[in-house]
């Protein structure tokens, strides 16, 4: 799991930068995370064999980002600008009427958020997983990131689906003669 | 090891990371910008550092894929190039900080695994090496 792994390390890097220039480092109550990631990993996330939408804002875009890699074919879409900002596979955004799922990754400090699309773009046949954190919102990637992933195991539970690791292959082939 | 069990194992990789006696070095004194670089699951990770550092660290700071990084960016011998890979092995890990060298710039690898590109980097630091091992023996 060396999404969330790099995170923390990334984020002890930047504490570190800060502590060596007598900055105030970040916060990192890891106990409240565990306890919040734990939370996560009991949820049961609404997961149907449809097209998904991650919505986020801020400091959510990174895990949106993680969603689309992981589902395959998706939207994501900024919260705060109605902008579409990256989608694969076509201009699905607009057939409102088709089976969705919206995943909304949240921070409780952005809810307005959830309550304008929950009167603008959400309908009763969506199927919507607001995916809240309270945390510090630098930290709250560890909570978003979990929410999300059980959300993908929760997903390819529901069509009977189950991966396992996929062999890297020793054998680098350079796909292009473009010289660095 | 099954995609699910990954996901059960998310708490032990915050706290094996957290708990990791990482030995960072200050960066480089009067660094001009720093650039992120990954792709996959690292570009989501570039996309969160590069948050962090824009708002508590007062350098430039910028995040790309390493291909449009390298035939798209400018380098100054300045700056400073991050990259973060888990394998650390393929020509996309290889080719950003190949060009960073070529241009005098001080490098930085995030990676779980020591392979040769971490002798072609300034400075390399771990993910979480305890959780690592634990992976290799499920």
């Amino acid at each position: 799991m060396s999404y969330v792994s790099a995170h923390m390390a990334l984020l002890k890097w930047v504490n570190f930068q800060l502590k060596s220039t007598g900055k105030d480092e970040i916060n990192i109550d890891i106990d409240r995370i565990l306890n919040k990631v734990n939370n996560a990993i009991s949820q049961k996330y609404l997961a149907f064999p449809e097209f998904t939408t991650f919505l986020y804002a801020g400091w959510s875009q990174s895990v949106a980002v993680e969603g689309a890699i992981k589902v395959n074919e998706c939207m994501l879409v900024d919260s705060e600008s109605y902008e579409l900002k990256h989608y694969s596979h076509g201009k699905h955004f607009v057939s409102y009427n088709k089976p969705r799922t919206y995943n909304v990754l949240c921070h409780t400090q952005d809810l307005d958020l959830v309550q304008l699309y929950k009167g603008t773009i959400f309908e009763p046949h969506h199927h919507v997983n607001i995916m809240l954190s309270d945390l510090a919102p630098e930290v709250a990637v560890f909570e978003w990131m979990t929410m999300m992933l059980k959300y993908i195991v929760d997903g390819m539970s529901a069509v009977d689906l189950e991966l396992e690791d996929i062999p890297v292959h020793n054998r680098i082939r350079i796909p292009h003669g473009f010289k660095y | 090891m099954k995609f699910s069990r990954h996901v059960n194992l998310i708490p032990q990789a915050i706290l094996d990371t957290f708990n990791y006696k990482h030995t960072f070095t200050p960066l480089p004194q009067n660094v001009g910008k720093i650039y992120i670089i990954g792709s996959g699951s690292s570009y989501s990770q570039a996309i969160y550092t590069q948050q962090l550092i824009k708002k508590y660290l007062d350098i430039p700071v910028f995040y790309d894929n390493p291909y449009s990084f390298v035939r798209n960016t400018n380098l100054t011998e300045k700056d400073v190039v991050i990259h973060v890979t888990q394998e650390a092995k393929r020509n996309d890990n290889i080719c950003p900080i190949e060009y960073a060298n070529n241009c005098g710039v001080h490098t930085i690898l995030f990676t779980s695994r020591d392979t040769e590109l971490s002798r072609k980097c300034n400075e390399v630091y771990w993910f979480a090496p305890e959780f690592e091992k634990y992976l290799l023996l499920q």
